[in-house]
């Protein structure tokens, strides 16, 4: 369900990606999930001169 | 870890008594040994946060436990062809599984012969073969490419991968306790794949060394990828089918990285790699460990 839901957002042209996340639709996801999306999307946008580095935690 | 290093260096020399065997074994070794050597980290670590007292023969049993993963590694670089600079790879084949074979053996050997009770030490090495047994189970299901989803790969990787770290801090636990403690079990898997999903996050990027599109090996970031250009950039499908050759798609890195960052791969993957990771931390913390054992787990998993 998670997959599902994050394929739907990438097809909204990905604007959630790029900092549109006002809309994001976190329903069905644990507070857990919700808490490493936002990280992972933080990361991504910390991230400006590598953005294949979010691929790591801490 | 200086002991570390001194107890595998002696099981080399005491139970490897054919010069050609000890001398590839040391080669192998040194190999080795300019790795972080994590998982009899996590043995002793885990030993002695259950407050074991031995103050010798845990390093024994840490090098046996990483004994045995320098043996799977030996063999898996064997079966998957891969990782060639490492010293087993400048070896025949042959030459290389014999040594994986006496290495997965006396990290068995090296665990009955510690000094712990009878009962400890027989328990530690029926957790060495029963995390052996299960990591092959899984290296099955990872050389007949097999799996189709996410549930395939998150089994496969438990089984591979995250028992390893399992059989690792749970020898340590035992060693300690004399008991299992299933918490330990669940933290140490989720941390497992956490791991193994970094590792192949790596793979999927790093163009020049092993590379899992180019090896067509279908791990979570693959999956998603194939399943996110479904219908469109179909070369990326073709190629995975074996339609295409590696030369058709040896000049198409930078297209790749840049379909993997439109189709959302990177975050989805980094998303479920995080999510492992902050579970793991969620069972750590449930433990109720001391501060300066709490630290210690975190910063372990860095």
């Amino acid at each position: 369900m998670v997959k599902e839901m994050f394929q739907n957002m990438m097809s909204n042209s990905g604007e959630w990606m790029n900092g549109n996340r006002g809309q994001l639709q976190l329903a069905g996801m644990s507070a857990l999930e919700q808490r490493a999306l936002m990280d992972v999307l933080k990361a991504k946008d910390e991230m400006t001169e590598n953005p294949m580095r979010i691929g790591l935690w801490g | 870890m200086d002991r570390l290093e001194s107890e595998l260096r002696e099981a080399l020399r005491c139970y490897f008594s054919v010069p050609e065997l000890y001398g590839h074994a040391l080669a192998c070794l040194e190999d080795k040994l300019q790795e972080a050597m994590l998982f009899g980290k996590m043995t002793v670590l885990h030993y002695r946060m259950f407050k074991g007292e031995d103050m010798k023969d845990i390093y024994k049993a840490a090098a046996a436990v990483e004994l045995m993963i320098l043996s799977l590694d030996i063999i898996d670089d064997i079966q998957d062809q891969d990782n060639g600079k490492m010293a087993w790879n400048q070896l025949p084949p042959g030459i290389a599984l014999n040594i994986g074979i006496g290495m997965l053996s006396l990290s068995g050997q090296m665990m009955l012969s510690t000094g712990f009770s009878a009962e400890r030490r027989q328990l530690a090495a029926q957790l060495i073969h029963q995390g052996i047994i299960t990591a092959v189970n899984g290296q099955m299901t990872d050389l007949y490419n097999n799996v189709q989803t996410e549930e395939d790969y998150i089994r496969m990787v438990t089984q591979k991968s995250a028992a390893l770290l399992v059989t690792a801090a749970m020898i340590g636990t035992v060693l300690a306790t004399g008991e299992w403690r299933e918490e330990v079990k669940r933290y140490a898997e989720e941390l497992g794949i956490a791991a193994q999903i970094k590792n192949d996050i790596r793979d999927l990027l790093n163009w020049d060394d092993k590379n899992d599109f180019l090896n067509r090996k279908k791990t979570l970031p693959t999956l998603y990828l194939l399943e996110a250009v479904a219908g469109e950039e179909e070369w990326i499908t073709d190629y995975f089918e074996g339609r295409l050759d590696f030369a058709d798609v040896a000049d198409r890195r930078q297209e790749l990285e840049q379909i993997i960052a439109s189709t959302g791969t990177l975050i989805y993957t980094s998303f479920r790699m995080r999510t492992h990771y902050y579970r793991y931390l969620e069972y750590v913390e449930q433990l109720n460990p001391t501060p300066y054992w709490k630290d210690m787990m975190l910063s372990f998993a860095e």
